[in-house]
């Protein structure tokens, strides 16, 4: 690892001043950026860790809202019996993160900002690859079983975050922090595609900062599931996860279905959760439900597998919430 | 085929020959005259111990078969253990390694400036200085120099750095320039037995090592030709590495003008000495080397690596200690690799149920530096077939160096062989549990014809099938699917001549005049808890207590060159000579308290020595247990310590195979594809345990590692450029603790039907356990769904494509 200053901000004013230097990140669990760091793959000459800061680690309820600070471990945010009852989908999408020692290092703000985990762009070795500001994408011809069978372009990797894909099917709003002041991205305008721009993931600034997550309290965020399927359960990120979240009932008043491990950002459903609308989730509906969720994929050589494992998890969501 | 005749000579020379040692472990069946000829030669040789002092197996024992929870746990446990990473000495280097990126390639230029400019920075060694004259090679095939110019896969070696610290040697690779050209390269078999395929290796044999003769026996055409049933399957590995949670790793200080200590992460200490001196063409006098601890090894730590090999170069050339430590990915890409394999299977049955006609194909992935990759054995020994053909080619091709992990070819050809069977046992109509047991060869070596020494195999699978309720669970395919979940169970036989070689291994016993035991022996201890093994025979046998003991191990200095910890041969080599060590001393004890002396000439116990024994620290009248004395007092008596020496005899006319079975309970998603392994039980035939404890911690060891073969493990390489792409733990698919069965439900079974050749008759126990997992998991997924993997591992993506294939969901 290279040299480099660590600083401790102690106000989410002072965190955005120390990041106005270049190529400063902010640090918060620290479980993906210092691996980044150390195989090379980030620049940095300055960290600002955001742990002194009080109260970003809070979880409550407040005037209609659920919110959750960036600083909230994962572990927290899974065990928290507020998000269980209000907002299940967060809870269980954080529990399915990694493991528990990675859970009680990692943060909600660490987990939805992280870099992708393609294994070309991680291999020092390939440093022609796109996310690599080079031009070249290995997955294309090479091995792609995790990589994207949706919205690829360019780049092929796929959004590593669990919690991300359950805040989209929350509708949650991210609380960005920096220089100019807060502003509010909802979650599914929070996630950068290649389309946009492949070098990042997320709108966030080089001198911005995640500080909270917003989920209004309604009867969707309540009637919410978050599944997720990888090759070891006990620590893999998904090789597919999806986000369920339904309002209404018996019959289908509002539906979110957003699939994770499967596209470079959350990718909504949007087919399957119209479909659905306005009907009883009875075994047929669920069947068809799953299978236009998985309408328009693209599958790359070796990751056609994630249409059916992708189709099965929502086949399996909604089972379980139509029970 | 004539047997070949070997002079004393000769057989001095091949005991002190190391590469010949890892031979002998890894195929002891090719090299069965010459162990022969050992084995004769020191029977020959040993003095025999006194007539009534017996060699036999008690009836009872006091330590030995008894649950001792592992002496050399505690230091590992608490973070106190020393391996060959925390040594730290005065003045000490660290080196970084410059690895390739192409998997086959020619460094036409190599500008090292800026490296060596940079402030730190001691040496750096690329193909332009390395040592390429005399011995200065490493030993594989073809031979390699510490650094390569010429390069055969990707993350082989190419430069290396020394410098003040870690980082500053890292931060000098980034300054290499390297001017490649990169040639066609190949990581698929398949592909490189291609007519089109470009010569590797320069080897002009389309890509393939030398034939070796087929085994044969009767006539399988004819056989199989007039068999009612018939069946042919083709069955597949894949690469996979051990990943030791210490990687290779190795300290050297070289001091002037030519003597070399090396902290080794070894299974073989004697091995890193007999490398460095080979390498530098030095007296092994000259060389030491320790290893107090290894971080794992399974195969992949038999002699001097590269590590060893970097660190006692940048040692030479800057006179001050140098350590080398791959990380992570440089482990997973450059250490020794488990081969993968493809084996076709063809059989005839009668319509009976009884194997009459047996052939097997195999091809071993010999990769870039054509390691032995064979698969057969199993084949040869479990299944009765008075007709049957088993040949083996190797193949070369891009991938990483190939060797043994936990057994050479076993888990490969014993993944072929079960779920083989398992289909041929449903052609013949026929229970799995019931065709096999029909089946099983019980008594011989259907090659050699010789008898083996004792065969617990049909215990395995029977105390197997019972554990895990066959009659009550087995079903039909596919029938017990409940909603989105079935249900399936399955089961795996093997047989292994591991454990069974018969390289001699010396001991030293010592005992001083405060009755502590001193227990000196050749092997390196490696994790399998040989040191507490070694104690407890050592103990038991010459009739003191285990707190009286303490093993010496894993030091040049003190120990000789007796064979690696390897080949499940430790508790066998090493236990018969510390027991007859131990036999050797006991006998002397005996002798010494009988003997008159002092003013009063008279002795410390009246009576003939085969009038007494000794139990628990005294030599005591079998007729009168309670006229004793402390066997401290004997040696103290005599004056000085007292030594017995002794060795690994083998008894003529027999041999060892030793035999295992898996049993496991799956529940498979209809979702997902994926698999929970509900329960899993390992049935070992390990003649006897010595350490009840420790037996079962090294079954459930194995099984995990089957587990992991099973279910994920498999490096993985990239389409077009033939480099890995999971170099690492994240992608790399190991079993977590979370990914087994619970404690409860995952349960090694000990059969011990006693053997006549290991000491108190315990045979080879290491390796065994790691076959059976992968095979039964796949029978059980069969059990469950239907769908036969027959390419390992099975993942989630092969078992949806079944799932979807059999339109057991949409």
């Amino acid at each position: 690892m290279k040299r480099f200053e660590h600083t401790s901000a102690t106000s989410v004013q002072d965190a955005v001043r120390l990041l106005s230097v270049q190529n400063a990140r902010v640090l918060a669990g620290g479980t993906d950026l210092v691996m980044l760091m150390k195989e090379g793959l980030l620049a940095t000459e300055r960290v600002v860790d955001l742990k002194a800061i009080p109260g970003l680690d809070r979880i409550q309820q407040d005037r209609g809202e659920i919110q959750v600070g960036a600083m909230a471990r994962l572990a927290d945010v899974a065990a928290s019996g507020l998000l269980i009852e209000k907002a299940p989908a967060l809870a269980q999408a954080a529990a399915a993160v990694a493991t528990p020692q990675l859970r009680n290092m990692g943060t909600l703000g660490g987990n939805v900002a992280q870099k992708v985990r393609c294994w070309y762009y991680r291999d020092a070795d390939r440093a022609d690859c796109y996310k690599r500001n080079g031009s070249y994408c290995y997955a294309i011809f090479g091995q792609s079983d995790l990589h994207a069978i949706f919205d690829g372009a360019a780049c092929f990797a796929v959004s590593p975050s669990d919690t991300g894909v359950a805040l989209t099917a929350l509708d949650a709003k991210m609380v960005i922090a920096g220089p100019e002041g807060h502003r509010i991205v909802p979650a599914d305008g929070f996630f950068v595609g290649p389309d946009t721009d492949y070098l990042r993931e997320t709108v966030l600034a080089q001198n911005e900062v995640l500080t909270e997550v917003r989920i209004a309290e309604s009867d969707l965020a309540t009637k919410s599931v978050f599944l997720k399927a990888a090759q070891r359960k006990s620590i893999d990120f998904a090789r597919a996860s999806v986000g369920v979240a339904i309002a209404g009932g018996p019959v289908v008043q509002r539906a979110r279905i957003v699939l994770g491990g499967v596209a470079p950002t959350p990718h909504h459903a949007t087919l399957a959760e119209e479909y659905v609308t306005g009907k009883r989730l009875d075994a047929d509906v669920i069947a068809k439900a799953a299978a236009l969720a998985v309408e328009g994929a693209k599958p790359l050589r070796s990751n056609a597998y994630k249409i059916q494992l992708a189709q099965g998890l929502v086949r399996k969501a909604l089972t379980r919430l139509a029970a | 085929m004539a047997k070949k005749k070997l002079s004393e000579k000769e057989i001095l020379a091949l005991l002190d020959d190391p590469q010949f040692h890892l031979a002998v472990a890894e195929y002891p069946t090719e090299h069965q005259d010459e162990i022969d000829a050992i084995d004769e030669y020191i029977r020959r040789v040993t003095p025999s111990l006194a007539p009534w002092v017996s060699a036999s197996n008690p009836a009872e024992t006091r330590i030995v078969g008894k649950r001792v929870k592992r002496v050399e746990d505690p230091v590992r446990l608490t973070g106190q253990a020393m391996y060959a990473t925390d040594v730290s000495l005065p003045g000490m280097l660290h080196a970084a390694i410059l690895r390739s990126p192409h998997a086959r390639a020619r460094i036409e230029d190599i500008d090292t400036s800026a490296a060596e400019a940079l402030p730190g920075v001691r040496a750096v060694l690329t193909y332009k200085n390395v040592p390429t004259e005399g011995g200065a090679k490493t030993g594989s095939n073809p031979d390699r120099y510490a650094v390569q110019r010429d390069v055969n896969f990707a993350g082989e070696e190419v430069a290396a750095v020394a410098a003040e610290d870690a980082h500053t040697a890292r931060e000098a690779l980034d300054l290499i320039k390297i001017k490649w050209n990169v040639l066609p390269s190949i990581t698929d078999m398949k592909e490189a037995l291609l007519a089109s395929a470009p010569d590797l290796a320069g080897t002009r044999t389309g890509n393939k090592t030398p034939a070796s003769a087929p085994t044969k026996r009767g006539d399988f055409a004819a056989a199989y030709a007039s068999a009612p049933i018939k069946h042919e399957g083709t069955y597949t590995t894949t690469t996979l590495q051990h990943a030791t949670l210490e990687p290779y790793a190795t300290v050297v200080r070289w001091d002037a003008p030519d003597h070399v200590t090396a902290w080794a992460s070894t299974q073989y200490a004697p091995g890193i000495r007999s490398g460095l001196a080979g390498y530098f063409g030095l007296p092994r006098a000259r060389v030491r080397a320790i290893a107090e601890n290894t971080g794992g090894g399974f195969g992949s730590k038999t002699g001097a690596n590269r590590d060893a090999i970097i660190a006692a170069v940048l040692s030479k050339m800057t006179l001050r200690p140098v350590k080398v430590a791959f990380d992570r990915p440089g482990n997973f890409k450059a250490a020794t690799h488990r081969f993968a394999d493809i084996l076709t299977l063809k059989a005839g049955v009668t319509s009976d149920g009884r194997l009459v006609a047996y052939e097997g194909f195999n091809y071993g992935d010999a990769a870039a530096y054509r390691g032995g990759a064979s698969a057969i054995v199993p084949l040869q020994r479990l299944y009765r077939a008075d007709n049957a053909t088993f040949t083996y080619q190797g193949v070369i091709t891009n991938r990483p160096p190939s060797g043994a992990q936990r057994c050479v070819g076993d888990p490969q050809g014993t993944w072929a062989q079960e779920i083989f069977i398992d289909e041929l046992a449903e052609k013949a109509g026929m229970d799995p549990v019931a065709f096999r047991l029909k089946n099983f060869e019980t008594k011989i070596d259907q090659d050699t014809k010789r008898t083996w020494a004792s065969c617990g195999i049909v215990e395995c699978v029977e105390q197997g099938a019972k554990a895990i309720g066959w009659q009550q669970k087995w079903h039909k395919p596919g029938a017990a699917i409940r909603g989105s979940k079935a249900h399936g169970i399955g089961m795996a036989a093997h047989a292994c001549a591991h454990g069974a070689m018969s390289l001699p291994m010396s001991s030293v016993v010592r005992i001083d005049q405060a009755g502590a035991i001193d227990i000196n022996q050749g092997l390196t201890e490696i994790g399998g808890g040989q040191s507490t093994t070694m104690m407890m025979i050592a103990t038991e046998t010459v009739g003191a207590s285990l707190k009286d003991a303490y093993p010496t191990w894993g030091d040049t200095g003190f120990v000789s060159d007796t064979g690696g910890t390897w080949g499940s041969r430790g508790t066998i080599s090493a236990g018969s000579a510390v027991r007859n060590a131990a036999l050797d001393l006991k006998a002397q004890l005996l002798v010494e308290a009988t003997k008159p002396r002092g003013s009063s000439n008279k002795p410390l116990l009246e009576g003939k020595p085969e009038d007494l024994d000794t139990a628990d620290g005294y030599a005591f009248l079998k007729a009168d247990p309670s006229k004793r004395v402390a066997l401290k007092d004997i040696v103290s008596a005599t004056g000085s310590p007292m030594m017995g020496r002794g060795t690994h005899v083998v008894p003529a006319g027999v041999a060892m195979s030793v035999f295992a079975a898996g049993f496991a309970e799956v529940e498979v998603d209809l979702d997902t594809g994926e698999i929970t392994l509900l329960r899993y039980i390992a049935t070992d035939d390990l003649g006897k345990a010595i350490n009840v404890l420790g037996a079962e911690q090294q079954i459930e060891g194995g099984a995990s590692m089957g587990i992991g073969m099973a279910l994920g493990e498999e490096l993985k390489f990239d389409g077009p450029g033939n480099f890995p792409v999971n170099a690492n733990w994240e992608n790399y698919a190991m079993p977590t603790a979370l990914d087994h069965p619970r404690w409860a439900d995952f349960r090694p079974i000990l059969v011990e039907p006693g053997d006549a050749i290991g000491p108190y008759g315990a045979k080879g126990l290491a390796e065994p356990p790691t076959a059976p997992p992968p095979p039964a998991i796949a029978n059980a997924v069969y059990n469950a769904i239907g769908v036969r993997i027959h390419d390992a591992p099975i993942t989630s993506d092969k078992i949806l494509a079944g799932i979807k294939e059999k339109g057991l969901r949409a």
